[in-house]
C-alpha cells in the first residue's frame, strides 16, 4: 500500500528525481572538494537562474507537443544583449526595454506564424529564424561601439539583497508565475491538453493554435528579458553568447522531467533540472576539463535521460507519439510521386 | 448536366497542368537564379565562375542526399555538421600527429588509409544516432541534436580548440598527396564534383531500383504498416542515418583538403543548408516522398542564390533572411502540391467510376 501510494508519488512529482540529483552532487562536491564553499554556491544560483528564464520559456514550448521545440532562443538572447547596451547608450533604459520586448515578441510571432500558420516543423521554422537573428546580431556588433551597460540592469543582474543576488528573486518571480500559470489557469490545462492531444483539445473547444502561438511569444520574450540581463551581467555582449542556452535550457527541462513529447511539465522540475545542469558544469570548471569536455558531457546528460525516459515507456507498453499522419487517402499519390 | 460535366473536366485539367508545374518547380527555380544572376552579375555564366559555384554547392549537395534520406524515413539528422567537424579534425589529425598510442608509440597513416577512417568514423556517429534512435527510442531531432554536441566537443578536444594548420603530410611519414581530393581537377572539373556525381547516382540507383531504397519510402510513408509487412524497420533506420554520417564525413574530408588545414569549428550551422536544400528539392517534411535528383538541384538553387548574392554585394544579413524566406516558401509550396495531389487523384477516381 505505501510502496504503491510511494510510487504514485513519483510518478506525479517527478521534479523529486533532478532535486535528489542536486543534494547528491552537492553532498558529493562539498565531501569531495574544500572549493566548492558558499561563494561557487552563490555562483552556481545565479548561472541556474539566468538558465531557468529560459528554461521555462523552452517548458512551455516542449508542453505544446508534436515535437515543438525553440531552438531560436540563442539568438534572441544575443540580438538582445545587443540591442539593450546600443539603444540605452543612444536612448536611455526605458526605451532600451521596449526594445528588447518588441525583438523578444517579434520573433516569438514569426516563429507562431511559420509553426502553427504555415504548418511548418517548429525545429526547421526555429532553426531557420535562429539563424537570422544570428545575422542580425552581426550587422548590430558591426556598429557596437563600447559598453553603455544600463547600471539598473546590472544591479538587478548582479547585484544582491543580503547576500541573496537579486538575479535569483527575479527567477523564483518568474518560476512562481509559470507554476500558477500551469497549474491554476485555464491557459494552463488548455496547454496540457493541447500537448496531451490536439486533436481532441481542438474538439474539448480549445482554440490550439492560439494556445501554440502564445507559448512561442512567451518563450522568445523570456529569452529577450534573459539577454537584456545577461549582457548587464557581463558588462557586455558578444556574439555566440547565447547558444549554449539551447540544449542547457532543453537538458533543464528534460532533467527536470517534464515530458519531451509534451503535456506534462513541472517548473519546479526545470528549476532543479538548471541546477543540476549548472552544477555538473561549474564541477567540470573546477577540476578543469579541457575545452569541448563540456559540450560532450551536455549532450551525452541529455540523450541519456531521453534514452531512460524512453525505456520507461517501452516497458509501460506505451507507443511513442508519431506526428500526425497525412490522411490515407494520399498514400497512393505519394506512392506514384516517388517513382 | 453535360455543361457541368465539361466544366468539371475543364477544371481538372487545369488543376493537373498547376500540379506539374508544381512537380518541376525546383528546376523552375533553378533557371529563374540563373537567369536572373546571368542578367544581374557579369561573368556570372563564365564557365571558370560556374565551375567554381558547383564546387561550393557540392558540398551541400553531400549532406543534403544524406539528409534526403533520413528525412524520407520521417527523421532529421541536425548532428551534419558537427559530423563534418569532427571528420576534419580526425582526418587533419591522423596526418599531423598521428595516433599517439598510449604505450608511447606513434602509429601513421598513409592518406588512403586516413580517408577510411575518416569515413569508418562518420558511419559510426551515424550508427550511434541510429541506436539512439531505433534501440533507446530517443527522438530523432533530440538525438541528433545531442550527438551534434557531443562529436562538437570532440572535435575540439582532439586539438584543445586549435587548428591542424598543416596536411602536407611528410615523406618519412609517407602520408603526403592529402591535396588531391580538395584540388585535383579531371578534365578540368574538380574531383569532389566527380565524387558526387557518382554518389547521386548510386543514391538514386538505391532509392529507385533497389528493395532496401523502395522500404525507405515505405518506413516513411507509413511506419507501422511497414513494420507490419515484414519489413526491418529499424534496420532501414539505422542504415540511413549511417549513410547521412558517411556523406558528412566526406565532406570534412574535402573542406580539410582544399585547405590543408582543419579548423574544429568547420561545418557549424551547415545542417539547416542541408535541409533547406532536401525540402527545396521536393523532400516532404512529414516522410515518404523525396527524390536525389530533387534534392541536388536544391542544392543547386541554394548554391547558386548565396553565391550570387556575394557577387552582387548583398549584405550577409539580408542573404540569410532571403534563404531562410526561400526555405519558408518551399514548405508552404509543397504543402499545397499535396493538397492539390490529393483532389486531382479523387477527381480521376471519380471520373474512372
Amino acid at each position: 500500500m505505501t510502496g504503491a501510494r510511494i510510487s504514485e508519488f513519483f510518478g506525479l512529482n517527478r521534479w523529486v528525481w533532478s532535486l535528489g540529483g542536486v543534494l547528491i552532487l552537492w553532498a558529493i562536491l562539498s565531501v569531495a572538494t574544500s572549493s566548492f564553499s558558499l561563494q561557487s554556491l552563490s555562483g552556481v544560483a545565479v548561472s541556474a537562474s539566468f538558465l531557468v528564464i529560459v528554461a521555462l520559456g523552452q517548458m512551455l514550448v516542449i508542453t505544446t507537443g508534436r515535437g515543438n521545440i525553440d531552438l531560436s532562443i540563442a539568438g534572441v538572447i544575443t540580438l538582445s544583449a545587443f540591442v539593450s547596451i546600443l539603444v540605452n547608450a543612444q536612448a536611455g533604459l526605458p526605451v532600451a526595454l521596449v526594445s528588447v520586448a518588441a525583438i523578444g515578441i517579434a520573433a516569438g510571432a514569426v516563429n507562431a506564424v511559420l509553426v502553427v500558420g504555415l504548418g511548418i516543423p517548429a525545429i526547421i521554422a526555429t532553426l531557420a529564424t535562429g539563424y537570422m537573428l544570428a545575422t542580425a546580431s552581426l550587422v548590430a556588433n558591426r556598429s557596437f561601439a563600447g559598453s553603455g551597460v544600463s547600471p539598473v540592469l546590472a544591479a538587478v543582474a548582479a547585484g544582491r539583497i543580503g547576500g541573496m543576488p537579486v538575479i535569483a528573486i527575479v527567477a523564483l518571480v518568474v518560476v512562481a508565475l509559470v507554476s500558477l500559470l500551469l497549474g491554476r489557469t485555464a491557459y494552463g490545462r488548455a496547454l496540457s491538453a493541447t500537448g496531451q492531444n490536439a486533436r481532441a483539445a481542438r474538439l474539448a473547444g480549445i482554440r490550439v493554435g492560439r494556445v501554440v502561438a502564445a507559448t512561442f511569444v512567451a518563450s522568445s520574450v523570456l529569452a529577450a528579458f534573459n539577454g537584456a540581463l545577461l549582457g548587464a551581467y557581463v558588462g557586455g555582449a558578444f556574439l555566440e553568447m547565447g547558444t549554449p542556452y539551447i540544449l542547457q535550457s532543453l537538458g533543464a527541462v528534460v532533467l527536470g522531467g517534464s515530458l519531451i513529447f509534451g503535456g506534462a511539465s513541472t517548473a519546479l522540475g526545470t528549476v532543479f533540472g538548471s541546477l543540476l545542469l549548472v552544477m555538473v558544469v561549474t564541477t567540470m570548471q573546477i577540476v578543469g576539463l579541457p575545452p569541448g569536455t563540456q559540450d560532450i558531457v551536455q549532450g551525452a546528460v541529455v540523450i541519456a535521460v531521453l534514452a531512460l525516459a524512453g525505456r520507461s515507456s517501452i516497458r509501460r507498453g506505451r507507443v511513442t507519439p508519431r506526428p500526425p499522419q497525412p490522411p490515407p487517402s494520399g498514400a497512393a499519390e505519394r506512392l506514384r510521386a516517388t517513382h | 448536366m453535360s455543361a457541368t460535366t465539361r466544366n468539371r473536366t475543364r477544371g481538372a485539367a487545369s488543376e493537373a497542368a498547376l500540379l506539374t508545374l508544381l512537380k518541376l518547380r525546383t528546376f523552375i527555380a533553378l533557371f529563374a537564379v540563373l537567369l536572373a544572376f546571368a542578367v544581374l552579375v557579369p561573368n556570372f555564366v563564365a564557365a571558370a565562375n560556374l565551375i567554381l559555384m558547383a564546387k561550393h554547392v557540392t558540398l551541400n549537395a553531400f549532406l543534403a542526399i544524406g539528409m534526403t534520406f533520413v528525412i524520407i524515413t520521417g527523421g532529421i539528422d541536425l548532428s551534419v555538421g558537427s559530423i563534418v567537424g569532427l571528420s576534419a579534425m580526425v582526418a587533419g589529425g591522423l596526418l599531423m600527429n598521428g595516433l599517439v598510442l598510449p604505450i608511447g608509440y606513434t602509429v601513421w597513416f598513409n592518406v588512403l588509409e586516413t580517408t577510411l577512417i575518416t569515413l569508418a568514423l562518420g558511419i559510426g556517429v551515424g550508427a550511434i544516432n541510429g541506436l539512439l534512435i531505433t534501440r533507446l527510442n530517443v527522438a530523432p531531432f533530440i538525438a541528433t541534436l545531442g550527438t551534434l554536441y557531443v562529436a562538437r566537443g570532440a572535435a575540439l578536444l582532439m586539438s584543445e580548440g586549435r587548428t591542424f594548420p598543416n596536411l602536407a603530410g611528410t615523406p618519412e611519414h609517407a602520408n603526403q598527396g592529402f591535396d588531391l581530393l580538395g584540388g585535383g581537377r579531371l578534365f578540368n572539373v574538380p574531383y569532389s564534383v566527380w565524387a558526387l556525381i557518382v554518389l547521386a547516382l548510386a543514391a538514386s540507383y538505391l532509392a529507385r531500383s533497389t528493395p532496401l531504397g523502395r522500404h525507405i519510402f515505405a518506413v516513411g510513408g507509413n511506419e507501422r504498416a511497414a513494420a507490419l509487412s515484414g519489413m526491418r524497420v529499424n534496420r532501414v533506420k539505422m542504415f540511413v542515418y549511417m549513410f547521412s554520417g558517411f556523406c558528412a564525413s566526406i565532406v570534412g574530408l574535402i573542406i580539410a583538403s582544399e585547405l590543408m588545414a582543419s579548423h574544429p569549428a568547420t561545418g557549424e550551422t551547415f545542417e539547416l543548408n542541408a535541409i533547406a536544400a532536401s525540402v527545396l528539392g521536393g523532400t516532404s517534411m512529414s516522410g515518404g516522398r523525396g527524390t536525389v535528383g530533387g534534392t541536388v538541384i536544391g542544392a543547386f538553387v541554394i548554391g547558386i542564390l548565396s553565391d550570387g548574392l556575394v557577387m552582387m554585394g548583398v549584405s550577409s544579413f539580408w542573404q540569410t533572411v532571403i534563404k531562410g524566406l526561400v526555405i519558408i516558401a518551399a514548405v508552404v509550396v509543397d504543402q499545397a502540391q499535396r493538397k492539390l495531389q490529393q483532389r486531382v487523384a479523387l477527381m480521376q477516381v471519380a471520373r474512372a467510376s
